[in-house]
């Protein structure tokens, strides 16, 4: 394959399962800026090898298979860092690793069905879910704005949690059995 | 027990576990599968949830992410927006730069001089970042560029860049957009809006236009595209253009005058393109989708308002600026007429002048010019609302354009509304906007 035909190849591919390889790697990766430090690097270190990747490789086993370079990047940007914080062990997240990759498919349909589930709540609900991951919004403002108490809305924003993760449960097995 | 296992992984995410309770998860983790599945389980919505939020703000970060240094240290999760554009658009650079030098080592006789296109257009902030990693401010017309990343970072950036074969594409606001020309055209659109125009390309080698939903192939044609994490838009004004959905593979042809929307959660149908609207209003009630700026929901005693946010101009000054999206591709494009008057609502926190502007296109998707309108301090008080009306006649070509100006629109009457924008300069004077309407004068 020209070069340039396999870059296009594997930008295609590598835009379209990014998503899933960031949730894994968040799996495995307590901090966010530390998943997006090294997404950079992952897409670097799977171009480098894209030419052991098999060429007639389906979309599914190239997410798996970023997923696999993936891995030892984590476990090495884990090593590289000063043990500053507290994390699990290493056989911990090897463990996690394996059970990551062996459930691809069934993370990806929770984040479909997470979205539909957050359609289905009221707009400061899903407000106050999103306002700790949302640039210039937190609890704290929703809770001056509202004249709350921040702790109050800290057990809400649990409440919410539970209904959401409770509603992707409900909504994938509602997919199971129609499938 | 699948809850005490829950409130651990959250507590651990929070990182506020004690480190005993550190120890009670990992060696949960360690011996119990159903443990690590609840957590793999936990964290991946916890990633999805992330996700949407850095959707949601996408928009309101981009000056983030051309100065990372956030003026509020209690923000922290400052840098996670645009975090999929940060991260893909790097690579998209960095892989093109490794195939360049791979090319570089193969005997290409001037592969270290090879532009690929000039840049015919450039407006308001933007920033090219080359295949060799240099990161220019900088652009001018007239120079050639040898592929890389244009970077629009504000509502008012604007860029047009002609190939060597005449083919031309237009870049507006906060887009994104990899360009390279190995041969084949190949485009990455990370975010926002691309217009072109295609000369006929060589049997073969379609130009290549890569978005996140969709892949497009064009031989030869008009058309407009707009993009963002989950849809592409793409209105065809001339010729025909091939669209693949990522999600399923699924094909289609767009003909002229048509239009279609790929997304995974939409039906891939091409439709003809609506007919004109007149008038338009904006919907803060509804959330701050296709709005650029802080939006703040409304409360008992306050309408919901988008407030400006700051951004540095090409000539490094701050200005502070709120813009809405106003033709957008799900629905009729909005033109001017000589009867269109913009009605503008909010407050400032200190008197200033207030920069009233709209970007505006021909009907054929071309850029045709910034025109604005400047009140005066004089017209305001502080900390009392503001409402005022403006007539279409008024409205002049921002005068950054004059050099540009017998290539554009005269005046801002029978064009087609992309966005309307508000700004106050170089010193924050709390614009906050509540209501932008476009409507008839006889209204």
């Amino acid at each position: 394959m020209e070069k340039d035909q396999q870059y296009d190849r594997f930008m295609s591919l590598f835009m379209a399962s990014e998503r899933s390889i960031r949730a894994y790697v968040r799996s495995l990766l307590l901090s966010t800026q530390d998943v997006d430090d090294l997404m950079q690097d992952i897409g670097l270190t799977c171009w480098h090898k894209f030419d052991q990747f098999d060429p007639e490789g389906s979309a599914i086993e190239f997410t798996r298979w970023c997923c696999v370079v993936s891995r030892f990047e984590v476990l090495r940007f884990r090593r590289s860092r000063a043990r500053d914080r507290l994390v699990l062990s290493d056989e911990v997240i090897e463990l996690l690793a394996t059970h990551a990759e062996q459930r691809l498919e069934q993370s990806e349909s929770e984040r479909f069905a997470l979205k539909h589930c957050l359609n289905k709540l009221s707009d400061l609900d899903r407000r106050l879910l999103l306002s700790t991951h949302t640039k210039g919004d937190s609890i704290s403002r929703i809770a001056a704005e509202s004249n709350q108490k921040v702790r109050q809305l800290y057990s809400k924003v649990n409440m919410i949690r539970n209904q959401i993760a409770d509603c992707v449960r409900r909504t994938m097995a509602l997919g199971e059995t129609s499938s | 027990m699948s809850r005490s296992i829950q409130t651990l992984v959250r507590q651990y995410q929070d990182q506020q576990l004690t480190n005993e309770e550190l120890k009670q998860l990992d060696e949960l983790l360690r011996t119990d599968a159903n443990a690590r599945e609840i957590f793999i389980h936990e964290t991946n919505l916890i990633a999805a949830i992330e996700d949407i939020a850095c959707e949601q703000d996408q928009d309101l970060d981009v000056t983030h992410r051309v100065h990372p240094v956030s003026t509020d240290p209690s923000n922290a999760s400052a840098g996670l927006s645009n975090r999929w554009i940060m991260a893909t658009g790097w690579l998209v650079a960095v892989v093109a730069a490794l195939l360049l030098i791979t090319n570089f080592a193969s005997p290409l006789p001037d592969a270290q001089t090879n532009t690929i296109a000039t840049i015919i257009g450039v407006n308001g902030p933007l920033q090219w970042t080359g295949n060799d990693g240099q990161v220019r401010s900088d652009l001018s017309v007239g120079m050639q560029l040898p592929g890389g990343t244009i970077d629009g970072v504000s509502p008012e950036s604007w860029f047009s860049l002609q190939f060597d074969d005449g083919s031309v594409v237009v870049t507006s606001g906060n887009s994104m957009l990899a360009f390279s020309d190995l041969g084949q055209k190949v485009l990455h659109l990370k975010a926002g809006r691309l217009s072109a125009d295609v000369t006929p390309q060589p049997n073969g080698s379609p130009m290549l236009i890569h978005t996140r939903s969709a892949i497009l192939e064009i031989v030869g044609t008009s058309f407009d595209i707009d993009t963002d994490l989950a849809a592409t838009a793409l209105n065809v004004t001339e010729g025909k253009v091939r669209v693949k959905r990522r999600s399923d593979g699924q094909l289609v042809d767009v003909p002229a005058q048509h239009q279609v929307i790929a997304a995974a959660d939409h039906d891939l149908r091409v439709s003809q393109i609506p007919k004109v609207a007149h008038r338009w209003q904006s919907r803060l009630q509804n959330g701050l989708r296709r709005t650029y700026g802080r939006w703040l929901p409304g409360t008992s005693d306050q309408e919901p308002m988008l407030r400006c946010i700051p951004h540095l101009t090409e000539k490094n000054k701050t200005i502070y600026t709120a813009s809405f999206a106003v033709t957008v591709p799900d629905a009729a494009p909005v033109m001017t007429n000589t009867g269109t008057m913009i009605n503008v609502k909010g407050h400032l926190d200190r008197v200033t002048d207030l920069y009233v502007g709209m970007t505006l296109k021909t009907a054929k998707g071309d850029f045709a010019g910034r025109f604005q309108v400047v009140l005066p301090s004089g017209d305001f008080q502080p900390d009392t609302p503001f409402n005022h009306s403006l007539e279409i006649e008024n409205f002049t070509l921002d005068p950054s354009l004059s050099a540009m100006k017998d290539d554009l629109a005269s005046s801002a009457n029978e064009l087609m509304v992309e966005s309307i924008w508000c700004h106050t300069l170089y010193q924050q004077a709390g614009l906050a906007l509540t209501s932008v309407e476009i409507k008839d004068k006889s209204e």
